[in-house]
């Protein structure tokens, strides 16, 4: 693909790409390393929900432009746009948190995880 | 009151001020003896002088941060949030101010740099409520007498780069979710928006946040952004910004097993069908691609469209583009404000040209 489809621009420039069918609108949209946002106006609902589940974005939007995410759900995106964490909603707890596994033993005795309790 | 960088700024005889890191809860000068200039994209006013940080100022905001770590860790989650709340509603108390503020120093038209602000609180008062919940997992365990759970704490000590293109809401995205944790964090902004990060901090030491736990170091990325990043006591990194300088901090920070979160590049597509609304995908189509004039990392910058609507698409984003005014953003009439920078104006002209080309 040329470099004004696939490289960011970070400015007020669109590029119009033509295409036959979903198939290939789906394909042309995920040609490209990125993965953050998408969309896609369609009345059929079928072809929605497809959208839904091809999209390869951390974002989709029926019926809406790209921009627009809300604080309290997962906000980044799929492939080169980042590393697989995401910020807003109550996962972004987990860039800033160890988890920490506790176990109480109470029996007052020795037990073996995988070996007292096996038949 | 808390004493603010407002009220402690220096104004010299041409009325700019000079503005300071925050490090240890005090506004200080960097050891540089150096400032930079931050300027309005819209007419080139010299918004204030702001501190060039070096390698010695992030060292003393990293013990000043990590001096107050034992004590914010030990602050009950529930007790963090609670600072957050009254940081959420600070700013929702000055928004007008924070948007004017951020609109004078990068461009955004003032609709949008209110819903910039908006973000901020929302997510201020998302994460308050964390402190109460922050759930982990209480489960059986295959053992009798036994109890098995497990418990989310802080990595500790977070280091914040961020851009300019949400110069509110994305420090907000990041030090809140860091701070109701338990993190301390160190703060470096964009030099395209010192001014906007100073207000946030200024709002942070007011809403009582302990000294240390929020330290504010201005610079450049070569100098502040890789102390940062290469500073052992730094635990976790987040970074919004280019796809490169992502990289390059992916290499240092994997070098040192530090926890990293990136945000970077995008080349967000709108798919419209010959079934669709025409005059919404419209309306979508101009928000997404010409909003905050396409300096958002979601912003749309390729329009893929069935081929028997391609025409009277085009003709609709056409003739709505040639009615897009362009202007300073402090104007309510304006609907597009200006590209940020110099360098922004350069790099969008050539993509123009590159577009061309490529037919």
């Amino acid at each position: 693909m040329d470099r004004i489809g696939q490289e960011e621009i970070f400015g007020p420039v669109l590029s119009i790409i033509p295409v036959a069918d979903y198939n290939e609108a789906m394909m042309a949209l995920n040609q490209t390393r990125y993965g953050l946002s998408s969309s896609i106006f369609t009345s059929d609902v079928n072809t929605a929900f497809r959208a839904m589940r091809d999209f390869e974005t951390g974002i989709v939007y029926v019926n809406a432009g790209t921009t627009g995410a809300e604080v309290h759900l997962p906000f980044g995106g799929w492939k080169e746009t980042g590393n697989g964490h995401r910020e807003a909603g109550n996962i972004a707890l987990d860039t800033y948190t160890e988890w920490k596994s506790i176990y109480v033993d109470f029996s007052g005795r020795l037990q073996r995880a995988q070996i007292d309790n096996q038949a | 009151m808390t004493e603010t960088a407002e009220a402690t700024a220096e104004t010299s005889s041409n009325d700019v001020p000079t503005f300071h890191h925050f490090i240890a809860g005090e506004w200080c000068d960097s050891t540089s003896g150096e400032t930079f200039e931050s300027r309005n994209p819209a007419n080139g006013d010299v918004i204030g002088r702001f501190q060039r940080g070096t390698k010695a100022d992030v060292a003393m905001a990293v013990s000043a941060a990590w001096a107050a770590r034992p004590m914010w860790q030990r602050t009950p989650a529930p007790k963090r949030g609670e600072f957050l709340y009254r940081f959420g509603q600070l700013m929702a108390d000055n928004k007008e101010r924070l948007a004017e503020a951020m609109t004078r120093e990068m461009g955004k038209v003032i609709a949008e740099a209110r819903g910039d602000v908006q973000e901020g609180i929302d997510i201020a008062f998302l994460m308050a409520g964390e402190g109460r919940r922050m759930h982990g997992d209480t489960v059986p365990s295959e053992l009798p007498d036994k109890w098995a759970m497990s418990i989310r704490q802080p990595i500790g000590f977070a280091g914040i780069i961020t851009p300019w293109n949400f110069p509110m809401a994305i420090p907000c995205w990041k030090m809140m979710p860091a701070l109701v944790t338990g993190n301390v964090v160190l703060f470096k902004p964009s030099s395209d928006t010192p001014h906007c990060a100073t207000l946030l901090v200024e709002l942070l030491a007011e809403a009582g946040i302990p000294p240390g736990v929020v330290n504010l170091v201005t610079g450049t990325g070569g100098e502040v952004g890789d102390a940062i990043v290469e500073n052992p006591d730094i635990g976790v990194i987040s970074f919004t910004g280019s796809s490169q300088t992502g990289r390059s901090i992916a290499l240092r920070a994997g070098e040192r097993l530090k926890r990293l979160s990136l945000e970077l590049g995008g080349k967000n597509g709108v798919v419209v069908l010959a079934d669709a609304d025409l005059d919404l995908a419209t309306d979508g189509i101009l928000w997404s691609a010409f909003g905050t004039t396409g300096q958002r990392c979601t912003a749309a910058s390729r329009v893929i469209v069935e081929r028997p609507v391609v025409d009277q698409l085009l003709q609709r984003l056409e003739s709505r583009a040639k009615g897009l005014r362009l202007g300073d953003g402090l104007d309510p009439a304006t609907d597009v404000g200006p590209l940020v920078n110099a360098p922004a104006v350069d790099k969008v002209a050539s993509y123009i040209d590159i577009g061309r080309s490529e037919g």
